[in-house]
């Protein structure tokens, strides 16, 4: 059984990354004796969803890519390699909690606080909010959204804090500043005024154990399957859940001739976002369907069995249930809101976030497009996701880190 | 517009305030269009003024209740498909940004400028981490501040650069009240035609309910003592208090939970209307406002259903609500004092402004605030402390006396 656990975690971990970097880099890592520090502190929640999601995903390219010049930290602890490599394997931090409350996983304390000097420069990698800074010889940071900035009344008090406590200074003590998308680089600039020369664009990737396809082919039953549209995300007011709502209300037709299914935890705010008294209903009568949150085989298994999946978003970082619904071949009628266009690019149909009307419009275009192009669809929606990978995302930051290394060599 | 002579080749202006987005059936719309929860004060107002005073930008002003969401210039022909034009004229697109400094927000692909009503400093206290939580910082990309004819807080963008200010005529202030056949009691409403009260959506403290009351649905229902709507100013107590919902720091809540605990079984109090403005679409403020009143009073019952909440959804609603009262008390804490006592007098009420400058001076239509309170408020911006004044218990019936029937200040000359 064990021997069978690791077999999937080797495939897994395979299929997260793809060779495709300049090996000059590399070598420039370890000619330098380089190491590149990894904040693990995203990782500790037991369900992955979003920023956690992100930091596997860069965690295990990076780690696939150049073994030997990755460490893991928590705050000024570096953490055992083999053990953070095991929760990217499992795809939950909940061991790796477990391992960090006994002391097992931690390894002695980060460089800076040795006596002895690191054999060469040390860059930080902080996959979101950094809880040390100026602990690295480099220090990089990934700003995945500006919505605690911008939006904050869709966000409950905590998160703005969380994400606000430290930005200003996080930004200003980083020498590279990752944003996920071109909208995000832009609104830092906008907003913050921070210049595109100190900021680099890594896409987020997308990536599904071998194995989930095959279930998924094996689990649908095409024939006698009722048809159903997903939303998919943790529920809060800048999802804009409540567009699909008016939605629904317009076109009675599409709740009757799709289920409708909500996958996603529950997140802040639920009085803006609760369903209308109108489609109670629908709920009892099992059309509204809410899953709460799934694991990631159920959620791919979800996706891949959808006639189209739904995004309203009204603000996005990046939109990785967009990437993830075109990985699985399933269209998405999507917002073109901020980031989403740039995940979505032209396999998707967009449409107004404030308008029920264009949304109802755009969905019954994928839907016809569905019935009309079939498998194509379905090839075209993966052939773009292809593009977007977790190692492509590490090679970005790579080949923006070098220079940065050699000027200190 | 003469302000804007630099951005005249703009092919589209955009205008854009905090409020509730979701009243908007598309991103971008006619400003015509634009469903706005409170025309007569705060961010709204100052729009729809702007608008009204640059008729010849007519037909390339837009409203936009969510710019930040506009990614790039490519988000804007699927906006202009949404509202049914293929094509739209080529070239730059100007935004203005109303409404408080703290909320200001950017299109990002456009010259961007944020007009300015606020006119004074109310600096929370304590620190907070959110770059804008001051109220005296702009987004690095605006590239203009406008003002209104009187010295206005000019902020600075972040990381502490000038930025130039330019000075909009005085048609900005008023120009949609103007416009408009009710702007004045004396000329275009008839008081007792049906209807007039289309525009005010009022309720009573008691009948609040927050999802309706988001939802811009205001039921005429009776209170629960069957008070109903406030009576006319012949009723002689009622009061109108505008209330910033955008300043952290308002004495509303302090000023209601005073008069309050002042109550007490059969005084003649003045009945308090209260008019929330700059509304981003969350109730929180209010729902807390009507906890601590059934914390304060000693007859909660009563002061809720005698306490009103309104809104002047469309300048129509302006004679209704004169009839409610002509008599307004307003906060001068609030930064935007100025503008709201602007647009009372400009429409035909008297504003007694509550004072809090050390050298105020007591007169028909200013009250002294003598009394230093710190006003804490959770906010979406963090925990932020204001140092404000109001008026004490002591000075507090000076200001009910001025509200007392026979006493009533003139009206003041905007």
């Amino acid at each position: 059984m064990k021997r069978q656990h690791a077999s999937a975690a080797q495939r897994t971990t395979r299929s997260r990354v793809t060779p495709q970097h300049d090996d000059a880099v590399d070598r420039l890592f370890t000619a330098g004796g380089v190491t590149l520090h990894i904040d693990i502190s995203t990782l500790i929640e037991h369900q992955w969803t979003g920023i956690p999601t992100v930091a596997a995903g860069l965690a295990s390219a990076f780690l696939a890519r150049m073994p030997a010049r990755i460490r893991f930290f928590l705050g000024t602890s570096l953490v055992e390699t083999q053990i953070v490599a095991d929760a990217l394997r499992r795809n939950t931090g909940l061991f790796l909690e477990r391992e960090l409350s006994s002391g097992r996983a931690l390894a002695g304390p980060l460089p800076i606080l040795m006596r002895q000097a690191a054999s060469g420069p040390t860059i930080g990698l902080f996959p979101s909010v950094k809880p040390v800074r100026r602990a690295f010889d480099i220090e990089c940071n990934v700003v995945h959204d500006l919505s605690t900035l911008v939006l904050p009344y869709f966000h409950i008090k905590g998160n703005v804090d969380h994400h606000m406590a430290g930005m200003m200074a996080d930004i200003a003590s980083s020498d590279l500043v990752v944003t996920v998308s071109a909208a995000s680089r832009d609104d830092l600039g906008a907003y913050l005024g921070v210049q595109a020369a100190r900021m680099v664009v890594a896409p987020n990737g997308a990536a599904w154990p071998e194995g989930f396809a095959v279930a998924a082919a094996n689990m649908l039953t095409p024939h006698g399957a009722e048809p159903y549209l997903l939303i998919l995300g943790t529920r809060e007011p800048r999802k804009n859940v409540m567009l699909v709502f008016d939605m629904l209300e317009r076109a009675p037709d599409l709740l009757a001739s799709h289920r409708i299914v909500f996958a996603g935890k529950m997140g802040w705010l639920e009085e803006q976002h609760a369903l209308p008294r109108a489609l109670e209903p629908a709920r009892a009568s099992g059309r509204l369907v809410f899953t709460g949150f799934v694991r990631d085989d159920v959620k791919y298994r979800l996706l891949a069995g959808a006639e189209a999946t739904l995004y309203p978003s009204l603000f996005e970082g990046f939109g990785l249930p967009v990437l993830e619904s075109l990985s699985a071949g399933t269209p998405c009628v999507a917002s073109w809101s901020s980031s989403i266009p740039e995940v979505g690019g032209a396999v998707c149909s967009y449409f107004d976030p404030l308008s029920a009307g264009d949304m109802l419009r755009a969905t019954r275009e994928i839907l016809a497009r569905r019935r009309e192009e079939g498998e194509a669809l379905r090839q075209r929606c993966r052939a773009h996701a292809a593009r977007f990978t977790w190692a492509a995302a590490a090679d970005i930051i790579l080949q923006r880190l070098a220079p940065l290394v050699e000027a200190r060599l | 517009m003469e302000a804007l002579r630099a951005w005249q080749n703009a092919s589209s202006v955009v205008l854009s305030c905090p409020g509730p987005m979701r009243r908007h059936t598309a991103a971008l719309l006619p400003v015509g269009d634009a469903v706005l929860p409170q025309v007569f004060l705060g961010g709204e107002s100052q729009l729809l003024a702007f608008a009204a005073a640059a008729p010849e930008l007519a037909g390339r002003l837009f409203f936009a209740a969510l710019p930040e969401m506009f990614s790039s210039p490519a988000s804007l022909p699927d906006a202009w498909k949404t509202l049914g034009q293929k094509e739209h004229a080529a070239g730059p697109v100007v935004h203005l940004r109303f409404g408080s400094i703290r909320d200001a927000r950017m299109l990002k692909f456009a010259r961007n400028a944020v007009v300015v009503a606020e006119t004074q400093s109310a600096a929370p206290l304590t620190a907070s981490h959110h770059p804008f939580a001051s109220g005296h910082t702009l987004p690095a990309a605006t590239k203009r501040v406008f003002v209104y004819g009187r010295e206005t807080i000019r902020p600075k963008l972040i990381g502490g650069a000038e930025i130039p200010a330019t000075k909009l005529p005085a048609a900005c202030i008023t120009a949609d009240l103007a416009a408009s056949s009710f702007a004045d009691g004396s000329s275009g409403f008839a008081p007792s035609s049906r209807g007039e009260s289309a525009g005010l959506e009022l309720v009573s403290l008691a009948d609040f309910r927050s999802g309706l009351w988001a939802a811009g649905v205001v039921p005429a229902r009776r209170s629960r003592r069957g008070s109903g709507a406030p009576e006319t100013t012949e009723h002689g107590t009622t009061v109108l208090v505008p209330w910033n919902l955008a300043h952290f720091g308002s004495i509303v809540p302090d000023l209601l939970e005073r008069l309050a605990s002042l109550r007490r079984p059969g005084d003649r109090m003045p009945r308090i209307v209260l008019m929330p403005f700059n509304y981003l679409g969350q109730t929180g403020m209010i729902r807390r406002l009507i906890a601590s009143l059934r914390q304060a009073a000693p007859d909660p019952d009563v002061m809720l259903s005698d306490t009103f909440l309104a809104r002047v959804s469309a300048l129509s609603g302006l004679p209704a609500l004169r009839r409610l009262s002509r008599l307004a008390w307003v906060d001068g804490n609030d930064p935007e004092h100025w503008w709201t006592t602007a647009r009372l007098n400009a429409a035909g009420f008297t504003a007694v402004l509550i004072d809090p400058s050390p050298d105020a001076i007591p007169g028909p239509t200013t009250q002294v605030a003598d009394d230093t309170i710190l006003v804490e408020n959770d906010t979406r911006y963090g925990a932020l402390s204001f140092e404000v004044r109001l008026p004490s218990r002591r000075t507090l019936p000076n200001l009910l006396a001025l509200t007392a029937p026979g006493r009533r200040p003139r009206r003041q000359a905007p």
